[in-house]
């Protein structure tokens, strides 16, 4: 498969050969890591930077009473904070949710990446900011929408970002996320977030499969959870013309 | 660890839980029933002037064990 960096960089800006080759080769140094390990966390040191390559992780924080809030969901292509290095101690953990093969990018390396590709930079800047944007995204669906919005809206949100780096077929997709993380993710109960997952299935916008998501109407589930995928700036950077042209129609 | 099925009654109308939830005690899944009604009272209220929502939690073998509920009533005093 496409190095899925490439993909999601090449989305936004026009990269050269040497852009590619430098991306491919960050790409290529990735190594297996198990299900459920933490890449960092809260109180490390960082010295690497981290790119998802294959599999899923996601950003959380654990509270005193051993209660955790899953704050981001990293899918193949994402980065974990490229610019952590200039920070001196994590404020979070990061952990994957799968059997996933990830990219331990040194500091040195990225400041490589950043000053002799210009090109890169912009797109890195672009991924940065959409970042932002998602959990700005989340933070409304926690104050303001209900538990099936939030739901569905999440998983809306998934399905284009997977499909923006070519995870996502025939509107299916991998989603190795427990409802005790769904829950985690957005405050309510494993009890809720099971009734709110049954719910979507009864009017009949996803089936589920173990950890096989499709999605049977996504107009339908878009226009429930009011999501609009502005948010995720899925066009070409400076060319506002030119829409993202994905497997949906947005 | 064994699973069970917790089916949520609302006003009488009972959705039927067919994914269901890993616990590991009893204590469990009566932490998981008994937490998960405040969430499911904040989607339905407010709604009248009464309301009962209740968890009922089904063994695999299709037996109830318990069942948690969550009554709200409200009124005018003048």
């Amino acid at each position: 498969m496409k190095n899925p960096l490439i993909r999601k960089l090449e989305q936004v800006v026009d990269l050269t050969d040497g852009d590619r080759r430098m991306l491919e080769a960050i790409g290529s140094s990735g190594r297996p890591v198990k299900r459920k390990q933490d890449l960092i966390k809260e109180g490390d040191s960082p010295n690497n930077v981290h790119l998802i390559m294959e599999g899923f992780a996601c950003r959380y924080k654990l509270l005193p009473d051993g209660r955790r809030q899953i704050m981001a969901y990293l899918v193949p292509g994402d980065f974990c904070d490229l610019h952590i290095a200039i920070l001196g101690r994590m404020d979070h953990s990061i952990a994957t949710l799968e059997p996933s093969v990830v990219a331990f990018i040194s500091y040195d390396t990225v400041m490589d990446l950043t000053e002799n590709h210009p090109r890169i930079t912009r797109a890195l800047w672009w991924a940065t900011l959409v970042d932002e944007a998602v959990l700005r995204e989340w933070i409304v669906g926690l104050g303001a929408r209900s538990a099936d919005r939030r739901i569905a809206h999440l998983l809306c949100e998934l399905m284009v970002r997977l499909d923006s780096v070519g995870l996502v077929e025939d509107n299916s997709f991998h989603l190795p996320i427990t409802q005790a993380e769904i829950g985690e993710t957005l405050g309510v109960t494993i009890v809720h977030a099971n009734r709110m997952l049954m719910k979507l299935h009864e009017m009949g916008f996803i089936t589920r499969k173990r950890y096989q998501m499709t999605v049977r109407d996504p107009q339908g589930m878009m226009e429930f959870a009011q999501f609009k995928p502005d948010y995720l700036h899925l066009h070409r950077l400076k060319d506002k013309n030119r829409l993202f042209s994905g497997e949906f129609a947005y | 660890m064994k699973m069970y099925f917790f089916d949520v009654s609302d006003n009488g109308n009972i959705t039927r839980d067919d994914v269901g939830v890993f616990c590991v005690s009893d204590a469990d899944v009566r932490q998981k029933a008994i937490e998960a009604l405040p969430g499911l009272a904040d989607e339905v209220l407010p709604d009248g002037d009464r309301h009962e929502i209740s968890v009922i939690v089904r063994e695999e073998n299709e037996v109830y064990i318990f069942r948690a509920t969550l009554l709200f009533t409200s009124h005018w005093l003048r």
